[in-house]
């Protein structure tokens, strides 16, 4: 008896430590502290190659309670559209997240779009061939009534472009096991075209223009450091 | 509640006390219980934040609702075997209890502090088994197997398995319901996951799917057959492989109601307190439904035997 209630006791004591590890583990150092605050709206320049801005049409956004709660997390959103010569407009909307990526998740088509009364679909993962570097990309459909809108996107976490899902968690794990909170970024593109492989072409360009257009730092933020 | 009382099934008693080999004497029944106090106070270091954060986050959202009464029925299911434990011979097994309890404390630190919730939870399998293994060697284990399997339904489901199977479930009912409403002569058209009837036009939205009744009637259906012991495997396991089947048809019905629902009394009906009174009823229908096969197999394997012994 006298052996099991000692045995029982370290077992209380290896609990107790569990318990401090998690605390101890818990991370602390937010990156975003740490780095230049970006300012979306100069990220982003005005012409993108042969793109210029519209300024009469702006892209879905968040509704606005959901936007009043994010406003508070020192979060930024980006929403604009670009027309070129030919008269193709493409969409481009960029948010950003200082700390707790998990809030970024309502910035996700997925879910933005839904909120929105759109109807999400045909999801399929790929990469985007840059000349910077491969480029995850997440494309889907959202329908709403006549308007059927691809969408190309990516989230960042950290200096890391990725997906939603696990390989975001991932990300995050390698900075969180170092006691790092990463912050976060999400590029979202889309364009108003029935015929959806032409418009994933389109965006295709759009991205690479835009990135070609950027300075290499802020191109760094929301693409990544490629072969880093 | 009652079948699991040992004083009024005999069966049942067998069942629990299994395990205390004859002339070994229980460890010191009433005062045996000051020897678990260090590891009660070290699993509520651990979990009671843990419990605290679900109980003011995902346990409010309705899909998770079920959270606190799975956490319930694991205290009481161990608590039921409170006499069996005790009973069980002090025959330890320190070297893989530790090992476990290790394995599970690691788990559950890298779980709380990484914010990966299925690990946070899940790590309360291993801590459990652990501690058992170190007081009380396999013995010990087998009389709490129960619970511990019990707390896979306490573990909230991965956010990338639920986005996985929501999307085709959510397809498969509106396929469904639209094509049964449409035989039944309805005015009805689907277009991807959005009904239209009449003048009224119904997203099937995610809650819909009927995942989160597929899971909590699957921890139901297992605590049932736990708790009634049916001895044929094969009774048994035609319960269990029914269970999802009946949750998936029990959603198509709940989905077809609020559509007809929505026809004929409009769109407030609807979306009003039926929307919200459904998902409870749904659950309740699927429930009968169990129950009502469970006792048709217990019907027709009384025929069988009575066949066999004439």
């Amino acid at each position: 008896m006298k052996s099991v209630n000692r045995r029982l006791l370290i077992a209380a004591l290896v609990m107790f430590a569990g318990a401090g590890l998690a605390l101890a583990m818990k991370p602390t150092q937010k990156i975003a502290d740490a780095r230049e605050k970006p300012v979306l709206d100069t990220m982003v320049p005005q012409q993108i190659g042969e793109w210029k801005v519209d300024p009469t049409i702006i892209p879905i956004a968040l509704s606005p309670d959901v936007q009043a709660l994010l406003d508070k997390l020192y979060n930024q959103v980006l929403g604009r559209t670009y027309v070129n010569p030919a008269g193709r407009r493409i969409m481009l909307s960029i948010a950003y997240g200082g700390d707790q990526s998990d809030s970024m998740r309502v910035h996700q088509p997925e879910v933005c779009y839904t909120a929105q009364g759109f109807e999400v679909s045909d999801e399929v993962a790929g990469t985007l061939l840059t000349r910077y570097g491969e480029l995850p990309v997440r494309r889907l459909m959202a329908l709403q009534g006549n308007r059927n809108e691809p969408i190309t996107y990516w989230i960042m976490v950290g200096d890391k472009a990725t997906l939603p899902g696990l390989k975001q968690k991932f990300a995050q794990l390698r900075y969180g096991l170092t006691g790092k909170v990463p912050d976060g970024f999400l590029v979202r593109i889309s364009s108003i075209d029935r015929d959806r492989q032409a418009a994933y072409q389109l965006q295709e360009e759009f991205i690479k223009s835009m990135l070609d257009a950027m300075s290499e730092k802020n191109r760094a933020r929301i693409s990544g450091r490629f072969g880093a | 509640m009652q079948a699991s009382s040992p004083s009024l099934n005999p069966q049942l008693q067998t069942g629990h006390l299994r395990s205390s080999a004859p002339g070994i004497k229980p460890a010191r029944g009433g005062a045996g219980w000051i020897e678990w106090l260090p590891v009660i106070a070290g699993l509520l270091v651990l979990y009671i934040p843990t419990f605290y954060d679900l109980a003011t986050t995902l346990w409010q959202q309705d899909d998770y609702a079920h959270g606190p009464i799975i956490l319930a029925v694991i205290v009481w299911l161990i608590w039921q075997q409170r006499e069996a434990l005790a009973a069980v011979p002090v025959n330890t097994a320190p070297l893989p209890g530790f090992g476990l309890l290790v394995f599970g404390v690691l788990l559950y630190a890298v779980g709380r502090s990484q914010d990966i919730i299925m690990f946070e939870v899940g790590a309360l399998a291993p801590v459990l088994a652990g501690v058992l293994l170190v007081a009380r060697g396999r013995e010990g284990l087998r009389a709490l197997w129960f619970p511990l399997l019990f707390i896979v339904f306490l573990v909230p489901l991965p956010g990338f398995f639920v986005d996985a199977l929501t999307m085709p479930l959510k397809q498969n009912v509106s396929v469904i319901a639209e094509q049964l409403l449409y035989m039944a002569g309805y005015p009805i058209a689907r277009n991807g996951v959005v009904l239209t009837i009449g003048q009224y036009q119904l997203l099937v939205a995610d809650a819909c799917s009927g995942l989160n009744t597929m899971f909590s009637l699957s921890a139901l259906g297992l605590l049932y057959l736990h708790l009634m012991r049916y001895p044929s495997w094969l009774h048994n396991g035609l319960i269990l492989a029914s269970i999802l089947p009946i949750a998936f048809c029990a959603n198509i019905v709940r989905v077809m109601i609020l559509v007809l629902v929505t026809y004929h009394f409009g769109d407030a009906a609807g979306q009003g307190f039926l929307h919200n009174f459904s998902g409870m009823a749904l659950f309740v229908i699927a429930l009968l439904i169990l129950f009502g096969f469970d006792a048709l197999l217990r019907l027709a394997g009384g025929f069988f035997r009575r066949g066999r012994q004439t």
